[in-house]
């Protein structure tokens, strides 16, 4: 069977090598055979009279809808799934800041700071600081549980006026965000809303609230309890495995969810219990994107006990199969359930913290407010007796192998307040390079790594290539990054793949052609760079000159980080169209009618070089339009 | 020579071998492009899951017969067997008589839905190195093999019971 590749060609050695285990690799060429009608979204399994299918002899549904209709439908409950996902990340960080707030949880709060600001921006005045992070979580609580005809009140600051004022023309600024999910799901729902185009509003609501709270609020809460981003170097790659230590793999999206266990590893007396086991001590290793959160902050947490980020979603199968990790945590997506059958060869303990991440082998350990300490001396114990069990004397099955992989000189830490300060107090030194010519533009590369587009990072790797030889500054976020990182664009020697232009800025600044924002979640950080941008320059966010590509976006959750982009008024580059290309009303707005309407607009290319220079010219295109020479 | 093998015990209904061969028959022969400005309503799908009287699922594809009744039906000289043994409809030559319609038993000749007025029907897809149907066929119901016994050019595995046969 031929093996799907991966842009990082140690990865892809070390998989073709590995014939003892079966990973999505494997499976991607076993799945080539894709149903169309999925792909073109034109499927509807609503009801027992289906599935039915959109096809010249049955243009129509049993119940009379159009092509139109389905897709929409169909459309509408990936991207409030997606939605769901981010807005239940954000509850979790509400509920324990709110705990810490009120005393229940011993959590530390790491950033007073980032809580001074938060308080302030929300116009929230107290006494203590624990009174504040009471109130901060209260207000995000209050605004998530409202009824959908209450709108959200704490998140206006933080969009310009210009986009406020486009919602609100567009019916699209949302209520509460967990029953604008609600709704959306009754809405799609069996011979209920058949309107296309009031179901893709629908999905632009759903993607302000992703972004403002699921994505945004998310991070500056999680900056309160895990401390601010700072930039610094740092290690990425299977290497940061090292396994004299007990090692913890870190998988899902909420870091504040591993605040106990960070601050427990920090103590000696967390260290001891590895050391009781035999090994030098105990370090989490990152693994999908709360690792890559955990990197972005480790500056303020977790500094000598985490030990890198391994790599993204598509890497965890590889890096569980090299033997050198005892336990995986998980808390969120993205866990593949392909590790399981690894885990169990080698002997792996699988723990999740919360139900929805529940893997059929994993033992659930629920994570209660206010028992962070006990739940993180448990799990401690656990990775330590495991660690002891894989190796005790006669263990012949635990073969540690593992490669040399990855990159030490990693510029990490990026975040809308970190490159401010880096620039020296304000985004101008950047507006200037674009200004002066010295760079063509920014672009940003962010969300998933899928198999889908030449493999594992190869659409994603190909894309940002062509965009730093054109001189253009990329910033990336999610999977993308971890995958960029591994391949070494996130190193400053990268600079020597960049045009001549951004060559001289990065030798200048000491900085990669690449900046790494960490986690998908950091999507929300790259729209606040977009915002403060927009606002130095004068502009509103329609006319900044900047384009953003998921150039292998995975899943539902990106579909909703994609429509808060169009909210925003963003171009977004997408390689694969999502399943809505059976219709032509969907398509026809995505791609061509909404300019008129958010200012935002969607492109599909597969090719590298062509999405490169249709972002170049979209950029120079923006550009003339302010009137800046290109 | 391969002949295409239809083992209707695998058929699970899916119709993915009709999407494919709208796609290979359309303009650029893209997916997404095919369902775009009511193009898909223009191209036919040369092959069809019909469901028989007994309720099982029979994948109806041209056998390109040994003994084609609509290449003897042809009175313009449109329909003509190809050096690969497929029976093929030249469109330009076809007048539209649809005697050909009239005459297969298979209901596998079939008059163009839009356009021309011209039959259509399947090519074999003479010009690919793998019939599309085939290469979309997720249970492996359609394959291209060997198979002894059988003279036309697709041959059935399990196929419904006489008593079945589409009503």
């Amino acid at each position: 069977m031929p093996h799907c590749k991966s842009a990082d060609t140690c990865l892809s050695h070390y998989l073709e090598s590995r014939t003892d285990i079966n990973t999505a690799f494997d499976r991607f060429a076993e799945q080539q055979v894709k149903c169309g009608f999925a792909q073109l979204g034109v499927c509807c399994r609503l009801c027992s009279n289906g599935p039915c299918r959109i096809t010249p002899d049955s243009p129509k549904g049993v119940c009379g809808a159009t092509a139109d209709g389905i897709v929409a439908r169909n459309f509408l409950r990936m991207v409030t799934a997606g939605a769901g996902c981010y807005l239940h990340v954000c509850e979790a960080t509400a509920r324990r800041l709110k705990a810490i707030g009120e005393g229940i949880s011993p959590v530390p709060i790491r950033s007073k700071q980032s809580l001074d600001q938060l308080a302030a921006m929300l116009g929230i005045e107290a006494n203590t600081t624990e009174e504040k992070a009471r109130l901060v979580a209260d207000g995000v609580l209050a605004d998530l549980y409202k009824p959908r005809h209450e709108k959200m009140e704490l998140v206006q600051f933080l969009v310009p006026q210009e986009r406020l004022d486009t919602w609100n023309r567009l019916g699209i600024f949302p209520g509460g965000a967990k029953a604008e999910v609600f709704d959306a799901l009754v809405k799609t729902s069996t011979n209920l809303n058949t309107d296309p185009i009031d179901q893709l509003l629908h999905c632009l609501n759903l993607g302000i609230s992703t972004g403002l709270y699921g994505l945004t609020m998310t991070n500056l809460m999680n900056d309160v309890i895990m401390g601010e981003p700072e930039i610094r170097i740092a290690a990425t790659g299977f290497s940061v495995a090292d396994p004299d230590y007990v090692n913890i793999a870190v998988s899902g999206h909420s870091h504040s969810v591993f605040a106990g266990l960070i601050a427990y590893l920090e103590t000696a007396a967390g260290q001891d219990v590895g050391r009781a086991a035999g090994a030098k001590g105990v370090r989490i290793v990152g693994m999908t994107c709360v690792g890559q959160d955990m990197q972005l902050r480790a500056g303020a947490s977790g500094t000598e006990i985490f030990s890198g980020q391994a790599g993204n979603n598509f890497t965890q199968e590889a890096l569980l199969a090299t033997g050198a990790v005892d336990m995986v945590i998980s808390e969120f997506n993205c866990t593949l359930s392909g590790i399981e059958p690894i885990a169990e060869a080698k002997q792996i303990k699988l723990v999740c913290l919360d139900d929805v991440a529940k893997l059929t082998s994993s033992e659930l350990l629920a994570d209660i407010p206010g028992q962070e300490r006990e739940l993180a001396q448990k799990l401690t114990r656990m990775a330590a007796d495991q660690y002891r069990q894989r190796r005790a004397p006669g263990s012949e099955k635990i073969r540690i192998d593992l490669p040399r992989h990855g990159h030490q000189d990693v510029v990490t830490g990026v975040s809308e307040k970190s490159l401010v300060q880096f620039l020296g107090g304000s985004l101008q030194p950047l507006v200037d390079l674009v200004a002066g010519g010295r760079i063509k533009g920014v672009a940003a590369v962010l969300g998933c790594s899928n198999l889908a587009e030449g493999g594992h990072d190869v659409m994603t790797v190909n894309l940002t290539r062509e965009l730093i030889q054109r001189d253009i500054l990329v910033l990336s976020a999610g999977c993308t990054t971890g995958g960029l990182a591994n391949c070494g664009f996130c190193s400053p020697s990268a600079k020597d793949w960049a045009g001549p232009g951004l060559k001289g800025v990065c030798e200048a600044l000491g900085i990669p052609p690449v900046l790494n924002f960490g986690p998908c979640l950091s999507i929300g950080r790259i729209e606040m760079v977009a915002k403060a941008l927009a606002e130095t320059m004068g502009v509103s966010l329609p006319q900044l000159p900047v384009v953003i590509s998921a150039p292998q976006w995975l899943e539902e959750q990106a579909l909703a980080d994609g429509c808060f982009g169009l909210a925003l008024g963003l171009t977004l580059h997408l390689a694969q169209a999502p399943p809505v290309t059976g219709s032509p009303l969907i398509t026809k707005v995505l791609t061509e009618d909404l300019p008129n309407l958010t200012g935002g607009r969607l492109f599909i290319e597969a090719d590298p070089v062509k999405t490169a220079e249709l972002m170049e010219g979209i950029i120079r295109d923006k550009l003339q339009a302010l009137g800046v020479a290109a | 020579m391969k002949r295409k093998i239809i083992d209707c015990e695998k058929c699970v209904g899916c119709k993915n071998c009709e999407l494919a061969c709208m796609v290979v028959h359309s303009p650029d022969e893209n997916l997404h492009q095919a369902y775009r400005e009511g193009g898909m309503a223009a191209v036919r799908a040369r092959c069809k899951i019909e469901l028989t009287s007994g309720g099982r699922l029979f994948p109806e594809h041209c056998r390109h017969c040994r003994e084609a009744q609509c290449l003897q039906a042809c009175m313009s000289g449109a329909l003509s067997r190809n050096e690969q043994d497929f029976v093929v409809c030249d469109a330009e030559t076809c007048v539209g008589c649809f005697m050909c319609v009239m005459s297969c038993p298979f209901g596998a000749a079939r008059p163009a839905t839009a356009g021309d007025r011209v039959m259509v029907k399947c090519d074999g897809c003479s010009d690919r190195t793998f019939p599309a149907c085939v290469e979309t066929c997720p249970t492996a119901c359609l394959t291209l093999g060997e198979e002894a016994g059988q003279d036309d050019g697709v041959v059935y595995v399990n196929p419904p019971q006489p008593r079945e046969a589409c009503g």
